[in-house]
């Protein structure tokens, strides 16, 4: 579930809903908590949390693109 | 079957850009600076939609003052990423675009794109150590609501959430409108317009997601769908070189465009870089290993040798912040905020990269001149559609603009009865899709056809599979539009997406058959070398009469 809201925090306002380039919450209508509806569909780029105007999304990192990483030896 | 009704909308302009990017906002600016009646037409919304809609960093570009002589400059360019599409474009072309980008620079800056670092011009990253540095590091972050305003402010009309479908011919072969579905309810619109341009972006298919599971994480948006390629094409317009993929590296599994903002060396697991470039990171440079050969990593990690990593150690505190400024700038927030949450400080700790898979790039487009004119009349395309990058569609879209707006002085609006009957068969189609009970949902159409240009049309091609695959490809296109379908208006964007995906791939089978030569990532095993006789040459595409034509110059 990319985009998560915090149900306390959000104003409703649909400002998410209004500029998602995905349209992940597609259906949800102003004067509600948005509803992510097409979770798969999010490109993980943040134009939502960057819109809301309460700071009341977060973000589930999928487990397919956790990104790998290591200490290389003179890093250690 | 009940077809679902969609109530339909004539509307009226002078200028139409279908897609509301870089390329199809700064044609509708300087159109309407210009005094034309301009409509943005755009499936999301402008202010966050496509490839540059979370920001971008660097804008290639020619400054006098900082590059002082333009032969050594365009000479150091040709070099690298952005050559094959220059060369492509001819010299005279590049020459044009870079005296143009320089002005794109100081009005962007004006209306309140930060251009300047620091308060002067800062060029960094896709570099060879010592040569010409043409990217300009910028603050894109808020280009696109930026550029909105300044769209609205000159008085064009934005209609976002509405995807252009089909290019409406007069009877004299003229572009004169367009057909276009509302993503959110049951609408259609019929736009009449004097002069159209495309500007829809590059498209993310038609090859599978390395990362199966995320397949909507792209190095593009995945509602780019090619879709203003696969109109020209049906208006007759020529496409080019659909058969030469494209290849790009990045972080592993959350695949992005945006490599160049990485400023580490690539590094195998015991620390040896795998490039001759960089031995400790060069903010200025960039490891351009990458860039010289996609595919190194790939090799490098298929031959076992080691995964490869992106590594910054040596940059100090304040310039490993300075690169987190310009990967925020770029889109990549969740990202950093993924590193963030696992702990990952990147000042000690490397982040594994690959090469991605094939795509189709962007050089593989829409064939347009100087002007941004296709072969229609009528007809312009800019950006993504053919060219590429952000400074290309910033351009292209320009030009676009001066060259519809001399085109449309003297034309009126087609009569509606001319439109009238390619927009019912359009209506149809979509009532339809929307109809059906059961039937085939977009997704499982995309995966359909990635997996046959995959298997047949991949990274090893041959004149046996390619028949083959195409025959195949055909039924199952054929298929889809029987039974796709969509669930509501979003989905509908999806389905009608696919079909113009299909016919792109199609265009790339053929085109690949076509080409007996290896070159590039085209490679052929019944014909392993290249054909040094098609150096410099295009490869065109157009349909006449319904059949596909093809020819080289
Ligand atoms: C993560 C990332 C980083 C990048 N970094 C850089 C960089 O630093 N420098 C650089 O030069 N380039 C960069 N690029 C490439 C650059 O973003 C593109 O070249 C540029 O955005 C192209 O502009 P465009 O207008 O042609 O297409 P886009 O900006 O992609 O716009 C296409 C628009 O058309 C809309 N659309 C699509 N289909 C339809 C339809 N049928 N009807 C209506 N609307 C439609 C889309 O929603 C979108 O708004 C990057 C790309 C990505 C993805
Ligand atoms: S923008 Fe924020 S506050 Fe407004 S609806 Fe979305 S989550 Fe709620």
């Amino acid at each position: 579930m990319p985009p998560v809201i915090n149900k306390d925090k959000c104003i409703r306002c649909g400002q998410c809903v209004d500029v998602c380039p995905m349209d992940v919450f597609y259906s949800s209508k102003k004067g509600e908590t948005p509803v992510v509806r097409y979770p798969d569909e999010c490109w993980h780029a943040e134009a939502c949390a960057l819109q809301c105007p309460a700071g009341a999304i977060d973000f589930r990192i999928p487990l397919t693109i956790m990104v790998p990483f290591r200490k290389l030896p003179h890093e250690r | 079957m009940e077809t679902q009704k969609f109530s339909v909308e004539w509307r009226d302009t002078d200028f139409l850009c279908v897609g509301g990017g870089i390329a199809g906002l700064m044609a509708a600016i300087n159109a309407a600076e210009q005094g034309m009646d301009c409509v943005v037409l755009e499936k999301a919304d402008t202010r966050r939609s496509g490839s540059g809609g979370l920001g971008n960093d660097h804008f290639i570009c020619y400054i006098p003052e900082v590059h002082g002589d333009y032969a050594t400059f365009i000479s150091d360019i040709m070099k690298l990423q952005n050559g094959d599409r220059l060369r492509q474009m001819g010299p005279e072309w590049a020459k044009s675009f870079f005296m143009k980008t320089w002005d794109i620079v100081r009005l962007w800056d004006e209306w309140g794109i930060p251009m300047k670092h620091d308060g002067g011009y800062y060029f960094a990253g896709h570099a060879v150590p010592g040569r010409t540095r043409a990217f300009l590091k910028y603050n894109g972050i808020d280009q696109k609501p930026i550029l909105t305003k300044q769209a609205r402010k000159r008085g064009v009309k934005i209609h976002n959430r509405a995807m252009g479908y089909e290019l409406l011919l007069d009877d004299q072969g003229r572009a004169a409108g367009v057909f276009a579905i509302d993503t959110r309810e049951y609408k259609a619109y019929v736009y009449r317009a004097k002069a159209v341009c495309l500007g829809t972006g590059a498209p993310n298919g038609v090859f599978p997601n390395a990362n199966r599971g995320a397949w909507a994480m792209r190095t593009n948006p995945l509602n780019l769908t090619g879709d203003g390629r696969a109109m020209a094409y049906r208006a007759g317009a020529e496409l080019c070189n659909m058969e030469m993929p494209g290849l790009h590296a990045g972080v592993k599994y959350f695949c992005r465009n945006g490599q160049a903002t990485w400023e580490g060396v690539l590094r195998d697991r015991d620390g040896v870089p795998i490039g001759p470039f960089l031995e400790k990171p060069d903010p200025l440079y960039g490891d351009i290993t990458m860039e010289v050969n996609k595919r190194h990593i790939e090799s490098y990690t298929k031959s076992a040798r080691s995964p490869v990593y992106m590594d910054m150690t040596g940059l100090s505190r304040e310039q490993l912040d300075l690169m987190e400024h310009w990967l925020r700038q770029e889109g990549n927030s969740t990202l950093l905020r993924h590193f963030r949450q696992e702990g990952i400080d990147m000042i000690d700790t490397a982040v594994e990269f690959s090469t991605y898979v094939l795509k189709l790039p962007i050089s593989s487009g829409i064939v347009f001149n100087g002007g941004s004119e296709t072969c229609v009349p009528g007809l312009y395309a800019a950006g993504d559609e053919g060219y590429g990058g952000i400074s290309g569609a910033a351009v292209t879209g320009w030009w676009a603009a001066d060259s519809a707006r001399a085109y449309a002085a003297d034309k009126s609006l087609a009569d509606a009865g001319q439109l009238r009957p390619k927009a019912e068969e359009c209506l149809n189609l979509a009532e339809e899709l929307c109809a059906r009970e059961d039937g085939a949902h977009w997704l499982e159409a995309r995966m359909a056809m990635e997996n046959i240009a995959w298997d047949y049309c991949g990274d090893l091609r041959s004149h046996a599979m390619l028949e083959a695959g195409l025959a195949h490809l055909r039924r199952v296109h054929a298929r889809a539009r029987e039974t796709l379908r969509a669930e509501n208006p979003h989905e509908l964007m999806y389905c009608l997406g696919m079909l113009n995906l299909f016919e792109l791939a199609e265009t790339m089978f053929l085109m690949a058959d076509e080409r007996r030569e290896s070159r590039g990532q085209h490679r052929r095993v019944d014909y392993p070398l290249q054909n040094l006789m098609l150096d410099g040459k295009r490869h065109f595409i157009r349909k006449n009469g319904g059949e596909a034509v093809m020819s080289w110059r």
